[in-house]
């Protein structure tokens, strides 16, 4: 059974409390000799004053827990909470979780622009679960990193659990009929949020529309994969 | 489309000790498909009385109980086998007692108690008791057991404090310990610690013992879905699970 785990390799990930995705997304994906463990952060809603209170008082004391395991790299699983503050915002959180856990912190925006990056796309299309108010954040954070954001498109939500409630194929369609509308065509999506099921429709979504789709947690994905070879 | 359970059966939510590492994979290992665990981590160094009663004085039970609540879990499982007997029967219900505050609707439970009902269900009367423990510990489970109304026969400690130690134990090392505190007139074999690996060994010692072979990790696991009325198991994870 998938056990054996003499040589197994540790990754923190520290999420928020109702997260119910990415833990999932990751176990499920990653080859057996990595592990996960795991510390959460109280998040009462996904809005903006939610995510600041998170980062203030819950991100320092989640990170002090996954020290304690000792892992080799830790990922910070909250896509919204790290373009909160632009990409200054992001490298704080990355740096005060390097500090605290003693090794690299890879944050999800930061491997979202790696990905994008990579793919050099004219005109970037984020599609997202988030209210307004998170949308012009992530909006601003992409700009500031030089990406052409063409278009950001939000479904509304600002409870994580009906995040992560959304049915993939309702994702799927959304992202579709947000491309279709979306002029200049985009050549590249980024689907926000680690609690939002779009890892699993993203390969069927490429076909679809023919461009490359990055979610949050497939981000992720690549970057672990490509961080610890 | 690849195929990701997401917990459309049922979601477990795992207090586990901040230092220890070995039940989140052993734990995703045997989850049955259409459950998922959600993990948070408790304030946890190192393996003796004293941090295990530092980490149950503050408020940090209270407050992993919540962030798994908000995660809409349906079962809340402390995760720690000594950090639930340490303080005997009644300190273990005073945890739990704390852990529904904040639970709401959600049902909670702990280590020791899953494998008090594990040990039960193999009709276990007289067990010996295997740990990685120093011998203070020790002497607190078995003191646990007794008090549940086992009969402990034998029981060994392997000394350990260290969790990074406990949790990297070859798998030989577990199972020597295991047969080493076996006795003839024990009914079952107990291994106690969520920080030691035991899944992959189980049943090979069963074979081997000729009795059933209860772990705080498998018994963990096996009474979160018991609770959670779920029959489905992996198999390949001890005679537990068929009963």
């Amino acid at each position: 059974m998938r056990c054996n785990m003499k040589d197994r390799r540790r990754l923190g990930l520290l999420v928020p409390s109702s997260d119910i995705v990415m833990e999932a997304d990751l176990w499920r994906r990653l080859p057996p000799v990595f592990t996960l463990q795991v510390a959460r952060m109280y998040l009462e809603s996904t809005t903006v004053a939610g995510e600041e209170k998170m980062l203030d008082e819950e991100l320092a004391p989640a990170a002090r827990r996954v020290a304690s395991v000792h892992p080799e790299l830790v990922i910070f699983g909250c896509t919204s909470a790290t373009a909160l503050r632009g990409l200054d915002g992001d490298a704080t959180i990355a740096g005060l979780v390097e500090e605290i856990v003693g090794c690299p912190c890879i944050t999800v925006v930061q491997a979202a622009l790696h990905e994008i990056r990579r793919l050099e796309p004219r005109h970037l299309l984020l599609v997202t679960p988030y209210i307004e108010e998170i949308n012009e954040r992530m909006q601003k954070t992409f700009l500031e990193a030089g990406l052409p954001v063409t278009g950001v498109v939000g479904m509304g939500l600002d409870d994580d659990l009906d995040i992560g409630a959304v049915p993939p194929q309702e994702i799927r369609e959304f992202v579709v009929a947000a491309a279709r509308d979306t002029t200049p065509a985009p050549e590249c999506i980024f689907v926000s949020c680690t609690t939002f099921r779009a890892f699993e429709v993203a390969e069927d979504l490429e076909q679809e529309l023919g461009i490359p789709v990055i979610t949050s947690n497939r981000g992720v994905f690549q970057a672990v994969l490509r961080h610890l070879g | 489309m690849f195929h990701v359970n997401y917990g459309w059966k049922a979601k477990i939510g795992l207090i586990y000790m901040a230092a220890s590492e070995v039940m989140e994979p052993e734990f995703y290992a045997m989850t049955p498909e259409g459950v998922i665990t959600l993990t948070t981590r408790i304030h946890f160094a190192s393996m003796t009385a004293q941090t295990i009663r530092d980490m149950l004085s503050s408020d940090e039970l209270e407050h992993c109980t919540q962030l798994l609540a908000l995660a809409q879990c349906d079962v809340i499982l402390f995760g720690g086998t000594s950090g639930s007997f340490l303080g005997g029967p009644k300190w273990e219900k005073r945890l739990l007692g704390r852990m529904e505050v904040m639970s709401g609707d959600i049902t909670v439970t702990n280590t020791s108690q899953a494998c008090v009902n594990a040990l039960k269900a193999v009709n276990a009367k007289n067990i010996v008791f295997a740990a990685p423990y120093t011998a203070d510990i020790n002497e607190a489970g078995v003191d646990y057991f007794t008090k549940q109304g086992f009969n402990v026969v034998r029981d060994k400690g392997l000394g350990m404090t260290v969790e990074r130690e406990i949790a990297t134990l070859p798998l030989a090392d577990v199972y020597r310990l295991a047969r080493d505190t076996d006795s003839p007139d024990a009914d079952a074999v107990f291994i106690s610690c969520t920080g030691m690996r035991t899944i992959p060994i189980i049943e090979t010692l069963e074979a081997d013992l000729k009795k059933p072979v209860i772990s705080a990790v498998q018994a963990s696991m096996w009474y979160a879905l018991k609770v959670l009325g779920i029959n489905d198991f992996v198999p390949g994870t001890g005679s537990l699970f068929a009963v």
